[in-house]
């Protein structure tokens, strides 16, 4: 008898502590301790609530093709091809001239890897700039799509596969015959 | 006797439960308070930046980057925040140079075909081709959401190591690529470096310090107004 009650106390207090121990959990959970980094975080305003978006028709003027020599930093000129008109106002005439930059450019590789061209930076008189899409992107011709197969398909065949290496990738090329599609967000409320 | 030794032996046992639920609830709440910070900087900056792909952001103070582990920014569009490249960020600037880095290649993701696989496969292969944009372009998103972006200059500095040469690599020279951004505040955001709040940052200094030639080689190209690429080492 005097071993159970023995027991029953060992196991009461060891239980009891463990209690203790959950609720010191619950009372410090409120208390979420201050991040010092969290004060320096400043937070923009916006709101994306509106969906309406407005299609804006764009040519370069003249056919443009990565090389050797392309700069991030270099200019293209686009022509609009369509009158963009949105609650009855000209926002864009057909016709209208702009500037793009060129504001990334990663070169081909071997392995098929395109090279990738990033614009930015195209202005219209009537546009606020920052609600426009924030880049147009044109990549070359992938050729991965053609090493994977030939690479897996040549394994057997050693060390033939390793030669889909020097495989390169497509130059990216923007036609003049061609229209490319920027999206204006109008009802967009930014900072 | 006996009484005594066994209700000392569950006391003690009990305190010792009780110190441990405390420190790793301080641990489980600073975990939380850290991901609050991150979550606030990247949601706030894929709202600035208007990127149109979606991404989560994950801290993770034990996690250990694996060699042969996929990039999950990559496949699975998580950004994971490794704890030891948190706990060399000193500011605000420094962690958003961190996160919009892996924004940038977490939106790198969905390029290609097959919703992406291909891209994600390519930058996988070849980062050394993509690690140079991914530092500039996350410059451009870090000024947009109103960070400095001479904190991506420390953090690089901090953060990645120093190869011996990156000839035979898939990744650049560490101090490639910190000119490389220097280069590119220098001229896109020269308001940076003129006022610059890093001046008496002892790791910017520092970045001065061992770029020395670097930079002689670039003060040398503004100044004779050339246009060829700098071999920097």
């Amino acid at each position: 008898m005097n071993k159970f009650i023995q027991i029953f106390l060992f196991l009461a207090v060891f239980f009891a502590s463990l209690m203790k121990a959950e609720a010191k959990v619950y009372e410090m959970l409120p208390e979420m301790p201050e991040n010092p980094l969290s004060e320096q975080v400043v937070v923009k305003k916006y709101d994306y609530t509106n969906t309406t978006r407005v299609p804006i028709y764009l040519k370069i003027e003249d056919t443009y093709k990565t090389s050797g020599d392309t700069q991030t930093g270099d200019e293209l000129t686009f022509v609009a091809t369509r009158d963009v008109i949105y609650n009855d106002k000209i926002l864009v005439k057909k016709g209208e001239k702009t500037t793009a930059r060129i504001r990334y450019f990663i070169r081909r590789g071997m392995n098929g890897i395109p090279s990738i061209l990033i614009l930015d930076g195209f202005n219209f008189a009537n546009l606020d700039e920052r609600k426009l899409d924030a880049h147009y992107m044109k990549r070359g011709i992938d050729n991965t799509l053609l090493v994977l197969p030939l690479k897996w398909a040549l394994t057997i065949l050693y060390p033939l596969g390793s030669f889909t290496n020097f495989i390169i990738g497509g130059e990216a090329r923007i036609s003049s015959k061609k229209e490319i599609v920027l999206y204006y967000y109008p009802e967009w409320i930014l900072e | 006797m006996k009484k005594i030794v066994y209700l000392l032996t569950a006391v003690m046992l009990g305190m010792n439960a009780c110190f441990a639920y405390e420190m790793t609830n301080q641990e489980l709440l600073k975990d939380i308070s850290m991901q609050h910070v991150i979550d606030s900087i990247a949601y706030d900056m894929l709202n600035v930046a208007q990127i149109k792909n979606r991404m989560i952001f994950t801290y993770d103070k034990d996690a250990k980057k694996k060699l042969l582990k996929c990039n999950d920014s990559l496949t699975k569009r998580q950004v994971l925040i490794y704890g030891d490249n948190v706990a060399k960020v000193a500011d605000k600037n420094e962690l958003a140079a961190l996160i919009a880095r892996e924004i940038v290649k977490a939106d790198a993701s969905y390029w290609g075909n097959f919703k992406g696989y291909i891209g994600a496969t390519q930058i996988r292969c070849a980062p050394k081709k993509y690690e140079l944009y991914f530092d500039r372009a996350a410059v451009d998103l870090m000024v947009k959401a109103g960070y400095n972006p001479v904190g991506m200059i420390t953090f690089l500095h901090k953060v990645y190591p120093q190869k011996r040469t990156d000839i035979i690599s898939t990744t650049n020279l560490t101090s490639k690529r910190v000119m490389y951004v220097y280069e590119y505040i220098y001229k896109n955001y020269p308001e940076f470096l003129v006022n610059n709040e890093y001046k008496d940052n002892m790791y910017y200094q520092n970045f001065l310090l061992t770029s020395t030639e670097n930079r002689a080689k670039f003060y040398e190209k503004i100044k004779n107004k050339s246009d060829e690429k700098i071999k920097y080492e």
